[in-house]
């Protein structure tokens, strides 16, 4: 038991130290992509070169892909997720298990929920 | 007014045999290699020290030595025809229209997928210059091997040579979707110790893979699969059989296909500087001036570089 929680706890730790803010901003700009928020893609993108992401990052980003593993398959979640599409939320966490990172789905969950835009003022 | 001219001309002419008479120790030599019997060569220099009125050379049986005042005039020489082919080399490159051949060096696959492409669109616009693509993994000496225009990666030593930066790219390590689905993703360096990796064997490569970040840590890599090419190992990390390490741009159109993903994003080494580099200064020829324009704005606008 106490091992147990011991694999949870550094795999808490692990998943904090993956999701980076240069995978936030890839994020931010496939989900402002696919609202066609203009506005906002502007200033992401700025942000974005700020962080080093060359225009190829910036425009697989904007398409909901990375040239990255991990961030290409956290953007398939956060699409998934921001769109409410319980399918392919299953498929995506399938990916993140697989790929021996199943617990950045609910820290990834979070963010999005933030993301999105209030129904009602 | 064309007599003096000719005279002064014939002053710069008698000047550059001395220099070569100087530079070789020989007049048989300079005569050599400016094409002139050494009788000419000789009463070349002979009639110049009757004009400046001081003996400039020391006669052997043996060898051809400066005197005092030939040396101090062999420098002042050299400066002025310097300064002359210079003024004459601006005042071409300037105005006058690309012509002869153009040698631009690179890495072999850098030269293959960005400056080839380049080099025949400017030559489709250039119909009066040759290109001449040199594609090596070597450091190439730029003025040894008469080259117009190198494209290097990586910071530069002080050479003097003027350099334009293009962008910039990283060294990634890489595997395939499939890949990551049967062995997992590596999510710091000391995961590499239980991935196959395969790693190219051409230049510029080490088997202990430097990192970035916060760590700056140092992996030892133990391949269990080696290429001679960088290609060759990109085709077996395409294939699903294990991770290996490149430039950025190496993989440029895996990346954007899917086929391959990069790993260890966080850890990136600082980027490697892009430069399209030259000898001549401000006094490059048309050729050389025109491409530089042309590739610079087409390595520019690469998505992968800026």
């Amino acid at each position: 038991m106490r091992r147990l929680a011991c694999l949870l706890l550094a795999e808490s730790a692990l998943t904090k130290d993956l999701i980076t803010p240069v995978m936030l901003i890839q994020i931010e700009l496939a989900i402002a992509s696919t609202r066609g928020d203009r506005d906002s893609l502007d200033l992401l993108e700025i942000d974005a070169k700020r962080m080093a992401l060359t225009a190829a990052e910036i425009d697989a980003a904007k398409r909901g892909a990375s040239f990255d593993a991990i961030t290409n398959i956290a953007i398939k979640f956060a699409l998934a997720d921001y769109a409410d599409d319980a399918a392919e939320i299953t498929a995506a966490k399938k990916k993140l298990a697989a790929f021996g990172v199943a617990a950045l789905a609910p820290r990834l969950h979070a963010f999005v929920q933030g993301l999105k835009l209030p129904t009602s003022i | 007014m064309y007599g003096m001219i000719a005279a002064r001309m014939d002053r710069w002419q008698a000047m550059r045999v001395f220099v070569k008479v100087a530079e070789t120790e020989s007049f048989a030599a300079a005569g050599r290699q400016m094409h002139m019997s050494p009788p000419a060569v000789t009463r070349i220099v002979s009639s110049l020290e009757a004009v400046i009125g001081t003996r400039l050379l020391t006669r052997t049986t043996r060898s051809v030595k400066l005197t005092e005042a030939g040396a101090r005039y062999f420098g002042d020489c050299q400066r002025l025809l310097t300064g002359l082919e210079e003024a004459d080399a601006a005042a071409a490159g300037a105005y006058g229209k690309p012509t002869g051949t153009l040698t631009v060096t690179a890495s072999v696959m850098f030269g293959t997928m960005f400056v080839l492409p380049i080099m025949t669109e400017y030559l489709d616009l250039y119909p009066e210059v040759t290109g001449r693509g040199l594609f090596v993994d070597r450091v190439v000496n730029i003025v040894d091997e008469g080259i117009d225009v190198a494209v290097r990666i990586g910071h530069l030593s002080d050479s003097g040579f003027t350099a334009t930066r293009v962008g910039q790219i990283k060294r990634v390590i890489c595997g395939s979707p499939a890949y990551f689905e049967k062995h997992g993703i590596p999510t710091v360096p000391n995961d590499l110790a239980r991935h196959q990796i395969v790693a190219s064997t051409s230049a510029w490569t080490s088997l202990e893979w430097r990192f970035g970040g916060a760590g700056k840590a140092a992996v030892r890599v133990n391949p269990r699969l080696f290429c001679n090419t960088n290609e060759a190992a990109i085709a077996a990390a395409a294939r699903g059989w294990g991770l290996t390490r490149v430039l950025s741009y190496q993989i440029a159109p895996q990346l954007e296909s899917g086929e391959l993903q990069t790993v260890l994003s966080d850890y990136d080494e600082e980027a490697l500087p892009i430069h399209v580099v030259h000898p001549d200064g401000r006094y490059a020829s048309a050729k050389v001036r025109s491409f530089i324009d042309f590739a610079v704005g087409k390595l520019r606008a690469n998505p992968h570089f800026s």
